[in-house]
């Protein structure tokens, strides 16, 4: 129940809230183990953590006529208190709890001092509940979460174990940075063995083109001769070349003028003519 | 000192006045009723006079429906011959739902006279 | 006599010129201020078992007594009024007579010394009604008790039981 008004009183005391940046909880209750309490038990340690609210309950026991008052409150570390409630039962009667829901504006954690319940009078207080509500930054949970958090470089530091030996590191004394050196000295020497051979090179390719240009200068020169020589040649001697030959006469010569026919052949013409026929037309008639 | 908690029917004012209205005879009050229940859909508003017996009025919606975290306003006329018996203007839940919380939550406002 | 006039006309003049008239304006402040009566359910109430003929809202009973908050705004201007059950409001069909009984009580207050007595000084109107008189600003819980009997202590049919306290805010 404590728990949950707990988490109501978060929703109704919070002014300009904001889901970007914060988390918002609320703690355990800070009496259940005694009336007084430190606050750095009950809060947990994030950073920038901001409280905002308190809420407390109890029963007292006490007869009605009795005096008997009870006092809620947090020391402030810069002097004074935070908050301290009181609660005059005087001449009431007991057995009647009281709830109550103290607001604030975001006090931060470090003001914060010892809580407790104190009673005057006769009386006793039963089932005694405080819880905190409060807020703290996401990305400063812790001092080490973010460079841009507060106590980072604190934070660091503690880091570092004690008995560590602190070196100055000098860049210019490190033996990789000679090691550098000499390799980028070899890399120039390297680079200027390269540069000269390039050049060399370059010289060489340059002659080799003079020479090959020579050569592509002599080639067309004798191309140009042999066409000059091409032209003075006589061509047409050639093409106008005759042969002496002559007519060779047929010396056999048929008498008759027309040949009969062979009568007996008839019947083997006609025959093969037929079969000639038969095995032409056997082609297109494949298929049947 | 307000807890925001699930369940509440809220109305005010506390003393709500009657005024002249713009008909003649007739006087007319507003009051404004928040749901804050989940479980209740419907108010009823109502008129009673001292003994609670109910007063004869006007109004848009005598019952009507408001939704979760909304609030209504009603207009009230009285008849001027009954404004001077009227004492209470009530609005009262209407449970429509068995599985509802089990309360039955009317508030009454006070005419100021 | 004229001379005399005039010379008082002018003394009357200088008199009035030489006093600082001030011209002040009341600019009224003003505010009505309206309260407000606010019922809240904080707990569910639900009935246990602890006899087949008996209900009852008692935790020792498996029950569980339900929980109204009233929130006041102002002082000595509300009276609270608490009706306990004295029927079911949806039950299955009941062939007996059910008896019932209730009470409310302050569970918790907010302010110890002007509520702390609304126990002591309540008024029970009758055996399921009960007033409270708010005298102060803030927020009173009140927790509400049901245990209903069927007649004969013959055992309730199966079925879902309801029943609904009534919390009346009324203005004094």
């Amino acid at each position: 129940m404590s728990k949950k008004l707990a988490r109501i009183l978060v929703l109704v005391c919070l002014a300009g809230y904001s889901y970007s940046n914060y988390f918002y909880n609320s703690t355990n209750n800070a009496a259940a183990n005694g009336l007084t309490w430190t606050m750095d038990n009950i809060l947990p340690e994030y950073n920038g953590l901001a409280v905002n609210g308190v809420y407390y309950s109890y029963t007292p026991q006490k007869v009605k006529e009795d005096d008997f008052k009870v006092t809620v409150q947090n020391i402030n570390t810069n002097g004074g208190y935070v908050f301290r409630e009181v609660d005059d039962w005087s001449g009431k009667s007991g057995g009647v709890e009281i709830r109550k829901v103290l607001g604030f504006e975001y006090l931060p954690r470090e003001i914060w001092g010892d809580g407790s319940i104190q009673t005057e009078g006769t009386g006793t207080i039963q089932n005694a509940n405080v819880v905190y509500s409060y807020r703290y930054e996401d990305k400063c949970k812790t001092p080490l979460d973010d460079p841009t958090c507060a106590g980072y470089s604190d934070a660091v530091l503690e880091l570092i174990p004690e008995q560590a030996e602190l070196d100055i590191y000098n860049a210019l004394e490190d033996e990789n940075l000679e090691k550098e050196e000499a390799k980028a000295e070899y890399e120039e020497e390297e680079k200027k063995e390269q540069k000269k051979e390039d050049k060399e090179e370059d010289l060489e390719y340059a002659l080799a083109i003079n020479e090959e240009v020579l050569e592509f200068g002599n080639a067309a020169a004798q191309n140009q001769l042999l066409a000059a020589m091409n032209l003075s040649v006589q061509i047409g001697n050639y093409y106008n070349k005759t042969i002496d030959g002559g007519t060779y006469e047929e010396k056999v010569v048929l008498q008759d003028s027309e040949l009969p026919d062979n009568g007996q052949s008839m019947l083997f013409n006609l025959g093969s003519d037929y079969r000639h026929k038969e095995l032409v037309d056997s082609q297109y008639n494949r298929g049947e | 000192m307000a807890f925001g908690v699930a369940n509440a029917h809220q109305m005010s004012p506390t003393y709500p006045v009657l005024e002249d209205s713009y008909l003649e005879g007739i006087s007319v009050t507003k009051v404004k009723v928040f749901n804050k229940r989940e479980d209740v859909k419907y108010y009823e508003i109502g008129v009673f006079d001292k003994d609670f017996k109910p007063i004869p009025f006007v109004a848009q919606y005598k019952l009507r429906g408001i939704d979760f975290n909304e609030y209504a306003i009603f207009d009230i006329y009285l008849n001027n011959k009954y404004s001077k018996d009227a004492t209470y203007i009530c609005s009262e839940s209407m449970l429509t739902d068995i599985e509802s919380t089990g309360l039955n939550s009317k508030i009454c406002s006070k005419i100021k006279k | 006599m004229i001379k005399e006039l005039a010379l008082i006309g002018v003394v009357g003049i200088v008199s009035f010129g030489g006093s600082k008239s001030a011209f002040a304006l009341d600019v009224p402040i003003t505010a009505q201020v309206t309260g407000s009566c606010i019922i809240s359910t904080e707990t569910q109430g639900t009935y246990g078992q602890p006899y087949a003929y008996k209900l009852s809202t008692a935790a020792s009973d498996g029950g569980q007594q339900p929980v109204t908050r009233v929130d006041v705004t102002l002082a000595n201007a509300y009276k609270v009024k608490f009706t306990a059950p004295d029927s079911f409001s949806s039950a299955p069909q009941l062939n007996d007579v059910v008896t019932f009984t209730g009470d409310t009580e302050v569970q918790a207050v907010s302010d110890a010394t002007n509520m702390a007595d609304y126990e002591t000084d309540k008024v029970e109107v009758n055996d399921y009604v009960d007033e409270y008189g708010l005298t102060a600003t803030g927020s009173t819980w009140f927790k509400h008790s049901s245990v209903a009997n069927n007649g004969g202590d013959r055992a309730f049919p199966s079925g879902t039981y309801t029943s609904y306290v009534t919390a009346e805010c009324i203005a004094l």
